[in-house]
């Protein structure tokens, strides 16, 4: 998946996150997390507030993306061009498949940026495939 | 994995080599030990004979000061010959003292790396990287996810998070082991100005280092009072959760690791800050290490033994492992 252009960008909800989880205090996580939800408004706001909260869909879509472990590990093969065996170590070691994998990807990846309205498109496009293919991909 | 490795004999006890009828960094006991370096993983107490290096057996002596046993100090690239073998220790980049064992006879040569690391450091001398026809090599951080920011740009992280947090009125606080990086973090904070207050651990070991020619003007020993705003306190990571630390009102603190790659060694460690600062090689290292050697067969223990000799054999090389591996193996890491 690579970025479509205009938008806010994704990459200030990842640190925002990043921010909030190497800090102890209460009141400086609230700050950290809300300040990429200053600049924003709309649908865009809507669907930052839920990326944060770790649930990309609103309640009343009850809606999953279905993507498990091996359809997650498979990707990243593909994307990093490391074995399923490496990925699978890798993640044991870290702790974490998704860390491991922000690890293991190039510092800086090819294509633009994804935006806000990029990563919200995506994870509908997933809960809407049914193919573990299409959801790989 | 038991049976011969060129000259090396791998037995369920270590390995043994022949030629020499000496054990290489036995976990227990052994008549005579050629040890690559001095922390507890790879030093154990109660040898018979000790061989080593000067500094080695000088910091062994610190940390078992009831051994009785004899020592023979080894400098770098010294020859001893055996029966039918020759053994000299090469430098490995790990620490002060630390040394590759390298071993060589009629049937070839066969290198064990102990515990290593290729870029400089301040207190070791750099890894050596002969030839040899059978590579023993620690896989400690044997995956891809485990590749180092550079040594200079880690320090230069823990000066500017020292100045900040001393700004902020908080003590800065550095997990590090007693042996190796809490010396090395020392050195780099006091090339930035900064004060140091180390645990006795690290503190003990000084002497060790001075007659090195490293030298700590601005360090004093905990036991002489706690740290003092303008100081920062090194203390080893078990400390994180005593009363050392914790009776440190204000402060913050960072893990010195290769585990610090790990998000979750914040937690683990009580941690604020996490610096990706190691004394061993990271993947990187550990595949220019088997490139540069270029051995015909490599053997793989400690950390992620499987998975490295496994990365080895998916590219041409032959490899084994001759540990399980697969866990986090090293505490001084």
């Amino acid at each position: 998946m690579t970025g479509t252009g205009p938008g806010h960008p994704y990459r200030s909800l990842a640190e925002a996150l990043e921010g909030a989880a190497s800090t102890r205090g209460k009141l400086t996580k609230i700050e950290r997390l809300a300040a990429p939800l200053a600049s924003l408004e709309g649908s865009e706001l809507a669907a930052a507030t839920r990326l944060l909260s770790g649930n990309p869909y609103a309640e009343w879509e009850q809606a999953v993306t279905s993507v498990g472990w091996a359809t997650l590990a498979r990707a990243a093969a593909a994307v990093t061009g490391w074995d399923l065996e490496t990925i699978g170590a890798s993640a044991r070691a870290i702790g974490d498949l998704g860390e491991a994998i922000g690890l293991l990807v190039p510092a800086e990846p090819a294509g633009p940026p994804l935006s806000i309205a990029d990563v919200d498109a995506g994870l509908r496009s997933l809960s809407g495939s049914r193919k573990a293919a299409e959801k790989q991909a | 994995m038991s049976g011969l490795i060129g000259l090396f004999d791998a037995r369920p006890e270590g390995l043994f080599v022949p030629g020499i009828g000496a054990w290489i960094d036995p976990p227990a006991p052994a008549a005579r030990a050629v040890l690559s370096h001095a922390h507890a993983d790879h030093a154990a107490a109660g040898h018979g004979e000790v061989w080593a290096t000067p500094e080695t057996l000088a910091i062994y002596r610190l940390r078992n000061p009831d051994w009785t046993g004899s020592a023979r100090a080894l400098a770098y690239g010294e020859r001893v010959a055996g029966d039918g073998a020759s053994l000299e220790l090469l430098p490995s980049g790990h620490i002060l003292g630390a040394a590759q064992v390298r071993v060589e006879g009629p049937e070839g040569s066969a290198l064990y790396t102990g515990d290593f690391r290729r870029a400089p450091s301040r207190t070791a001398v750099p890894a050596a990287a002969p030839r040899a026809d059978a590579l023993v090599t620690e896989t400690t951080f044997g995956l891809p996810v485990f590749r180092f920011p550079p040594r200079r740009e880690m320090e230069a992280r823990l000066v500017e998070w020292c100045r900040e947090t001393i700004e902020q009125g908080a003590v800065p606080v550095v997990l590090a082991y007693a042996l190796g990086k809490s010396q090395e973090a020392a050195l780099a904070l006091t090339e930035a100005g900064i004060p140091t207050v180390l645990h006795g651990a690290a503190w003990k070991l000084l002497p060790v280092y001075d007659a090195a020619g490293f030298s700590f003007p601005l360090s004093r020993p905990y036991d002489s009072g706690p740290a003092t705003p303008g100081e920062a306190l090194i203390v080893p990571p078990n400390c994180a959760r005593t009363p050392v630390v914790r009776n440190v009102r204000k402060r913050r603190t960072a893990y010195l690791s290769g585990w610090a790659m790990r998000e979750a060694s914040r937690a683990e460690n009580d941690a604020d800050g996490l610096l990706p600062f190691s004394d061993h090689a990271d993947f990187d290292e550990l595949m220019a290490h088997v490139e540069a050697v270029a051995p015909r067969r490599v053997f793989t223990h400690h950390g992620y033994a499987r998975d490295f000799a496994r990365i080895l054999s998916g590219r041409g090389i032959e490899a084994a492992a001759l540990s399980e591996g697969g866990e986090r193996a090293a505490e001084d890491a």
